[in-house]
C-alpha cells in the first residue's frame, strides 16, 4: 500500500515539474514581451517594487496552496488578512503591547481562524466553498466591530520606534534596494516548501487530497491533515495582514478584501489543482508573479485598469484551460 | 456532487433565511452595532419621547468620512428625540447593495430616510419609491438625479474640484504636469470633483499638462492605489510634477507610495478627505493640501430636515452647500480646521 502511494508521488512529481516547466517558461515570455515594450521595466529599480507588490499576494498564495492540495478551499483567507492587520493595531494602539507579543498574537489569530474554518469543513461536515464563505462575512463583520468603522493607526508619537518597524517591514528595504516583505516570504517559502515535500505532514496533505477514502484507508488522519492546511492558510493570511498594516501604519478595515480570490488565480496559474492533490510552493509563486508582472508590465506600458481586469481574466482563463487539457493528454 | 451535498447546502441556506429573517440587521455590520449605540442614547434621554426611527443609509461602512456623518446625524437624532438606525453597504462599489437597504427602508415605514447616494442616476428608481410612500426624504453627500430628495445638503463636489485646481495651480505657479487618480468608476461625487478640475485647468491654466487622459482607477483599496502609483512613477521615470489623489483611499496609496520612494516635496501631493493618517502625511510634508469636507454637518442637518418636515414645512428640494476647506501644513492645527476634522 505505502509503496504503491510513493510510485503515485514520485509520477505526481515528474509531471508537475514538467508542467511547471511550461509555466515558468511563459513567465520569462511575458518579461521578454514587457523588456521590449517598455524601457522601464527591465529596470532593477522597477523589478525590485515588482517584488515589493507582489511579497503580500504570494504569501497568501503559498498557504492557500495547502488548503487546495488537501482539497479544500478558502475564501475567507482576505478577511483573515483583515482581521490579524486590525488586531495587530489594536494591541499596538490601544494595548500599548510590546512587538514581538503583538507579532505572536495577530499570527496566532490567523491560525485560529484556519483552525475555525477546518473544524467547520471536517466535524461539520460542510463543504469547504461554504463554510468560508459564511466566515469571509463573519470575519470581516469582527473586523468591523474591532475597529469600529475606522482605521486604527499604528503610529504612536510616544513609542515611535513601533511605528518604524512595521513601516520597515511592511516596504522597508535592505541596502536600499531588496524589499524586507520579499525576503520575508523568501523564508517563509522555503519553510513551507519543506513542510509540503520533506515531511510527513506534507505528504498525508497530498494524499488527502488526491484521494481522501484511500488516504484515510491507509492510516492518514485525514480530519487532522485538513486541518493542519486551513491552520497554514490561516497563518499566512495573518502574516499578510501583518505586512499591509505595515506598510500602510494603520490597520485598515477593508484590508485583505477581495485578496482571496487573488490568491487562488495565483495558484490555479501555478497550477495548483482545485481538485486537490497536487501543486508546489515554487508554482504559487510563479502564479503571483505572473499576475504582479502582468499587473506591472500593463501599468507601464498606460493600459487602463478595465482592460487589466479582462486581461488577467482571459489569463486566468487560459491557464485553468491549459491545465485540464494537459491533465487529459497525461491520462490517455 | 451527491445527494448529500445538496442536503447540506439547502439546509445552510434555510437556516441562513431564518436567521437572517429574525434579526434583519445581521447582514449589515455597521447596521447591527449602530442600533445599540442609538438604543443607549435613546434611554439616557429622561424625557424621551421616543418619537420613531430615522433611517440614514450612507456609502461605505468603513470611510471616516460616512462614519463622521453618522456622528452628526446621531446627534441630531439625539437633540429631537429620535431613534436613528444607521445602515450602510460595504463599499462604495455595491450601489445595488444600496438600492435594497432603501427598499428595506421603505417597507419599515420610518419617519424619514437620510441617504447619501452613491449614484445619482441608480437610486433615482428607489427614491421615487420613498417620495411615493409620503417619506421625508433628505439627502446627504449626494442627491439622486431625478430630483426626489426633499433636500441635500452637500458639498458642491464641482466645487471642490474647481478648489483643487486652484491648489493646484498656486502649487506648481500655473505650469507643470498632473497626474489624477481616481478611486473607482460609478461614483457622482469623485466624477464631479474630476470633471471641476479637469474643466479648470482646460480652461484657465493651459500651461498645466493633465497627463492622463483616460480615467485612472485603483479599486478604492490604498495598497492597490499605492502599488499603481509606483507603476506610474517608474513609467514615467519620476517625471511629474503632481499628483492628485481623488478620495481619502487613493490619497493614502499615492502618499504612501511617494513616501517609500523617499519623494516627498520633490513630487507634490494634494487630494481630499482627511483621516488621521492624512494628517500624519500633511505634517510630514508627504501631502501639500487636502480638501476637506463637513460630513459631520451633512448629517446633523439632513436629521434636522427631516423634523422640518415633519412640522410641515416644505423643504423644496433645496441645495445647502456644507462647505469645504484646504488643509495645509500651515493651518492643520487651527481650532476651526480641528473642530471639523473631530467632530464632537
Amino acid at each position: 500500500m505505502i509503496e504503491s502511494l510513493k510510485e503515485k508521488f514520485g509520477k505526481l512529481k515528474k509531471t508537475s515539474f514538467y508542467q511547471l516547466l511550461t509555466r515558468f517558461t511563459i513567465l520569462i515570455i511575458l518579461f521578454l514581451i514587457f523588456a521590449l515594450t517598455t524601457n522601464n521595466f527591465i529596470k532593477p529599480s522597477n523589478l525590485l517594487t515588482i517584488t515589493l507588490q507582489v511579497a503580500l499576494y504570494a504569501v497568501l498564495a503559498c498557504g492557500m496552496t495547502f488548503v487546495l492540495i488537501v482539497g479544500a478551499i478558502d475564501l475567507s483567507v482576505g478577511s483573515i488578512a483583515g482581521l490579524s492587520g486590525i488586531v495587530c493595531a489594536i494591541l499596538l494602539r490601544d494595548f500599548g503591547m510590546t512587538i514581538p507579543l503583538t507579532l505572536l498574537i495577530s499570527i496566532i489569530v490567523g491560525a485560529i481562524s484556519g483552525l475555525i474554518n477546518g473544524a467547520l469543513t471536517t466535524y461539520l461536515k460542510l463543504p469547504p466553498f461554504i463554510a468560508t464563505l459564511g466566515t469571509m462575512w463573519m470575519y470581516r463583520g469582527v473586523v468591523q466591530l474591532l475597529a469600529d468603522g475606522q482605521p486604527v493607526t499604528i503610529r504612536n508619537p510616544e513609542h515611535p520606534e513601533v511605528g518604524e518597524f512595521f513601516k520597515l517591514l511592511g516596504s522597508g528595504r535592505i541596502w536600499g534596494s531588496i524589499p524586507i516583505a520579499f525576503i520575508i516570504m523568501i523564508v517563509l517559502a522555503i519553510i513551507l516548501n519543506i513542510i509540503l515535500n520533506k515531511t510527513v505532514l506534507g505528504r498525508n496533505m497530498f494524499a488527502t487530497g488526491s484521494n481522501t477514502e484511500a488516504a484515510r484507508l491507509s492510516g492518514i488522519n485525514v480530519r487532522r491533515t485538513t486541518i493542519y492546511g486551513f491552520i497554514i492558510g490561516g497563518i499566512m493570511a495573518g502574516i499578510a495582514g501583518i505586512l499591509i498594516t505595515g506598510r500602510l501604519s494603520s490597520g485598515q478595515v477593508n484590508a485583505g478584501q477581495g485578496y482571496e480570490l487573488e490568491a487562488v488565480a495565483a495558484c490555479v496559474i501555478g497550477r495548483v489543482s482545485l481538485l486537490g492533490g497536487e501543486g508546489s510552493i515554487i508554482g504559487a509563486l510563479i502564479g503571483a508573479f505572473m499576475m504582479g508582472i502582468l499587473r506591472n508590465g500593463l501599468n507601464l506600458n498606460g493600459v487602463g485598469s478595465f482592460w487589466q481586469q479582462i486581461v488577467i481574466g482571459i489569463v486566468l482563463i487560459i491557464a485553468v484551460f491549459s491545465d485540464l487539457y494537459q491533465r487529459k493528454r497525461i491520462n490517455e | 456532487m451527491n445527494r448529500k451535498f445538496f442536503v447540506v447546502f439547502f439546509a445552510v441556506v434555510l437556516i441562513a433565511l431564518v436567521f437572517s429573517a429574525c434579526q434583519p440587521a445581521v447582514v449589515e455590520p455597521v447596521a447591527e452595532e449602530a442600533a445599540p449605540v442609538t438604543e443607549e442614547v435613546v434611554e439616557e434621554e429622561p424625557a424621551a419621547e421616543n418619537k420613531g426611527k430615522i433611517y440614514a443609509i450612507f456609502k461605505d461602512s468603513a470611510s471616516v468620512f460616512f462614519a463622521d456623518m453618522g456622528k452628526g446625524a446621531t446627534k441630531a437624532a439625539e437633540e429631537l428625540g429620535y431613534e436613528l438606525v444607521i445602515q450602510n453597504p460595504k463599499s462604495e462599489a455595491e450601489v445595488d447593495k444600496q438600492i435594497s437597504l432603501v427598499e428595506d427602508a421603505i417597507a419599515a415605514n420610518p419617519v424619514g430616510i437620510v441617504l447619501s447616494v452613491i449614484n445619482s442616476e441608480a437610486l433615482t428608481i428607489v427614491t421615487e419609491q420613498v417620495k411615493a410612500a409620503g417619506i421625508p426624504l433628505t439627502c446627504a453627500d449626494n442627491g439622486d438625479s431625478g430630483g426626489y430628495c426633499d433636500a441635500l445638503y452637500a458639498t458642491d463636489n464641482v466645487q471642490v474640484g474647481v478648489d483643487l485646481a486652484e491648489k493646484a495651480a498656486e502649487l506648481l505657479g500655473g505650469k507643470g504636469t498632473v497626474w489624477y487618480l481616481s478611486p473607482l468608476a460609478g461614483v457622482q461625487c469623485v466624477n464631479d470633483r474630476e470633471e471641476g478640475f479637469r474643466e479648470t485647468m482646460a480652461t484657465k491654466y493651459p500651461d498645466i499638462e493633465i497627463v492622463n487622459e483616460e480615467y485612472e482607477y485603483c479599486d478604492n483599496d490604498k495598497a492597490v492605489c499605492a502599488n499603481r502609483t509606483l507603476d506610474f512613477l517608474t513609467a514615467r521615470n519620476d517625471d511629474i510634477d503632481l499628483i492628485v489623489g481623488a478620495n481619502e483611499n487613493a490619497l493614502i496609496g499615492v502618499a504612501t507610495a511617494i513616501d517609500e520612494r523617499g519623494l516627498a516635496g520633490e513630487i507634490l501631493v494634494i487630494g481630499l478627505d482627511a483621516s488621521d493618517d492624512v494628517i500624519a502625511f500633511i505634517k510630514k510634508g508627504v501631502i501639500q493640501a487636502s480638501a476637506i469636507q463637513n460630513p459631520f454637518n451633512m448629517g446633523y442637518m439632513a436629521v434636522y430636515g427631516i423634523q422640518e418636515m415633519v412640522d410641515g414645512k416644505d423643504l423644496g428640494h433645496a441645495y445647502i452647500d456644507s462647505g469645504n476647506w484646504m488643509v495645509t501644513a500651515e493651518n492643520v492645527d487651527d481650532p476651526e480646521i480641528q473642530a471639523i476634522l473631530h467632530p464632537q
